[in-house]
């Protein structure tokens, strides 16, 4: 077991974007392990908890998160998934996370986004980074076995429901969700990819989804869900929105986006949700980091090279 | 030609130097048909790969001779046709193109010479037959019709040529098992009672039948003639331009190659993500550091263009190192592709596709939303009193689901904080 002064050492590392060696993930991985198999499939989390949205691998932009909102461990953290894909720097990003939640778990809760998945890495970049980046496969793997462990949901002081995608037709309580057997692949159908995949909608009731996964829930269902189970707020990312916040369905939904200039092109706001100690709630909104740093040249050349 | 000619003079003393020379001396003085049949003999030991490079030179310097003899003894003329020839005659036709084949056996440091050389007499071989009009018309036309060289007209091209093989091959063992036969028969007809006029009849047919013998292993030896020619040109064009590279590039040519590889892999990535943080809508600058880039100086307007991810080609260091000059070079490069799937999007593209879904899904609630509200707003027969009435119900029917289904009743199993 690596001591602290490890951990300390590759998380000031990772925060200057150098990601860590195939053995140091190996590593972090089995411990992250661990501690996410103890977590809950709906997981409480305690005020005050500044809670974000996707990240998508834009290291720099989740650096000007932590400035913004205060550096991790001082302020509690609450991430809706979404790490990787996308951005140039999915490694470092998702490396970065998984080192403080080892370091502090109490400190910082990661969940699950659809992007925590090893179909869709395959297809979106953070597979072709890890090739681009070690020259193999390995620490994707390592990645995407541990994704596995991650919780689907969260519960703020047992009033706001946090998780990446939406409702599902076959989960009508946070009783439900609890008895889910997570450890798995996200399926392709059912309700743990409902929770990943679903979006809010404006029209009532369950509409097909256009993303080909998961459901769209109407106001009606959002205001049921949360009588139900006690719930002032459901918190969700999943998608983009331009301001990096947006209240919907009479303030029963609010979606979160962290990724500004997403793409580093849709030009985009970002935003995080504060929740104070007595549970009042404040959006912070950022630009893009200044400066984007260049990314280091020195990376190894894949096998396929030679 | 002079060129050919020189190197293969240099070849031919090369090989007298050879110890064999002194056994050759002993052959020296031996007629034509003798020293044909030695020639051939080792040919076809050649061509089963039970032949040593000393019996393939020994060989290849037979077959000079008689190549040497037959042109001083004018045995073929081009103004001649094939019914010209003698049958005794026919067979030495062959002595090109098993010389072309032997010296094309011939192991050597520089094998270019050697190719060179075994091209010149193939085709020395090819254009007397076309002189005798021995070449199939198809064949002819084939090479004479400039087709486009595509892979259709060469695949036609090489199963004709595969048929008209296969033909001269089934012909030439028929002719065989017919002497066979008539050897048995004859010679059990000899046992019983020889009879001097059946032996005359039979030399006719043999005559008859040697020419038509000699006539479909020529025909055989121009299918292969073309083939060993086709392929002997794109060896020689390969080595060409090996060696014209090699010579381009030395010795460090390889870890050159590998580095230059690298770099432009390295500088594809760099490119790719330097660029983006200026790869932002021109119209209108919607984001704060990239104006805050041009003001400050650091970025132009203009540069606020596409990201386009260029294709990287991968294959193997030989390949990519060098301009894909040929198509085959370019077919070679694209077989080495990386075992997964690449982007077929920058990362720009994907997130504006992403924005667009987004706009649309806006755009088509929000026409619901208001055709909805305008039908609400036609229906004229509705009165307030009735909208009123409605919302009432909706109240009544919330209310009567929040008694069913008590506040937090879905919470039960509520779980410690960490």
């Amino acid at each position: 077991m690596p001591s602290h002064a490890d951990l300390d050492r590759q998380i000031s590392q990772l925060r200057e974007c150098k990601f860590l060696g195939e053995a140091e993930v190996r590593a972090l991985c089995e411990q992250a392990k661990a501690i996410l198999m103890e977590e809950w499939n709906v997981q409480p989390v305690r005020c005050p908890v500044t809670v974000c949205g996707d990240i998508h691998g834009q290291f720099y932009d989740l650096i000007e998160l932590f400035r913004i909102g205060g550096d991790s461990p001082d302020t509690n953290y609450l991430f809706m998934g979404d790490y990787v894909d996308r951005g140039y720097y999915s490694v470092e990003t998702v490396t970065l996370l998984v080192a403080l939640k080892v370091r502090y778990r109490d400190r910082i809760t990661i969940l699950r986004g659809n992007h925590e998945s090893r179909q869709i890495t395959q297809v979106y970049g953070f597979y072709d980074e890890c090739l681009r980046k070690y020259g193999n496969a390995n620490v994707w793997k390592y990645f995407t076995d541990l994704f596995d462990y991650l919780p689907l949901t969260a519960l703020v002081e047992n009033q706001v429901f946090c998780l990446h995608g939406g409702l599902s037709p076959s989960l009508d309580t946070l009783d439900n969700i609890r008895a889910l057997d997570r450890i798995q692949e996200v399926p392709h159908e059912g309700p743990m990819c409902d929770l990943l995949w679903s979006d809010p909608d404006d029209r009532c009731g369950w509409g097909i989804s256009p993303r080909g996964a998961g459901y769209t829930f109407g106001q009606d269902i959002a205001q049921q869900f949360n009588h139900t189970n006690g719930l002032t707020l459901i918190s969700r990312a999943h998608q983009l929105v331009m301001e990096g916040f947006n209240w919907c369905q009479d303030k029963n939904v609010v979606t979160v986006f962290s990724a500004p200039n997403y793409c580093y092109r849709c030009g985009n706001m970002a935003a995080i949700l504060e929740i104070g100690e007595n549970m009042d709630q404040n959006f912070l909104q950022f630009d893009p980091a200044p400066r984007q740093i260049e990314p280091d040249t020195t990376r190894k050349t894949p096998d396929y090279f030679l | 030609m002079v060129e050919v000619e020189e190197v293969s003079n240099k070849m031919q003393a090369q090989m007298r130097l050879h110890p064999a020379a002194a056994a050759e001396e002993e052959d020296a003085d031996l007629p034509l048909p003798a020293l044909f049949d030695k020639a051939s003999h080792l040919h076809s030991l050649a061509s089963s790969s039970s032949l040593d490079q000393e019996g393939i030179r020994k060989g290849v310097d037979l077959l000079r001779r008689c190549d040497e003899m037959v042109s001083k003894l004018g045995l073929f003329s081009s103004n001649e046709t094939k019914d010209d020839v003698s049958t005794a005659n026919l067979k030495y036709l062959l002595v090109p193109y098993y010389l072309g084949e032997m010296t094309e056996r011939v192991a050597q440091e520089d094998r270019i010479p050697v190719l060179k050389a075994s091209q010149d007499h193939l085709k020395e071989f090819i254009s007397i037959c076309e002189a005798l009009e021995l070449i199939s018309e198809d064949e002819l036309e084939l090479s004479r019709q400039k087709q486009p060289d595509t892979m259709a007209n060469r695949r036609a091209q090489k199963v004709a040529r595969f048929k008209r093989q296969k033909a001269a091959e089934t012909k030439l063992l028929e002719i065989k098992e017919r002497k066979e036969r008539r050897r048995r028969s004859l010679r059990a007809a000899a046992l019983s009672a020889p009879i001097e006029a059946g032996e005359e009849d039979a030399f006719e047919d043999d005559g008859e039948e040697e020419r038509e013998a000699w006539l479909a292993t020529i025909s055989l030896a121009l299918c292969k003639a073309f083939d060993l020619l086709d392929m002997l040109k794109k060896e020689e064009e390969m080595l060409l331009a090996v060696k014209e590279r090699q010579a381009k590039d030395g010795n460090a040519f390889a870890r050159e190659m590998l580095d230059e590889r690298t770099k432009k892999a390295e500088a594809w990535h760099h490119n790719a993500a330097n660029r983006a943080p200026y790869s932002k809508p021109a119209d209108p600058i919607t984001c704060a550091t990239f104006a805050q880039d041009v003001i400050e100086g650091r970025a132009s307007v203009s540069q606020a263009h596409e990201h386009k991810h260029q294709p990287l080609i991968f294959g193997p260091a030989s390949l990519v190192g060098g301009g894909l000059t040929s198509e085959r070079e370019r077919m070679a490069a694209q077989v080495f592709q990386p075992s997964y799937r690449l982007p077929t999007m920058s990362i720009e593209e994907a997130g504006l596709r992403e924005m667009k879904m987004m706009e649309k899904w806006q755009e088509r609630t929000a026409k619901m939303i208001q055709e909805s509200n305008s039908a609400w707003h036609k229906d004229g027969s509705r009165s307030a009193q009735e909208d009123e009435d409605a919302e009432e119900e909706k109240a009544r029917a919330w209310d009567d689901w929040k008694d069913d289904n008590p506040r937090g009743a879905g919470n039960k199993k509520l779980t410690p904080c960490g």
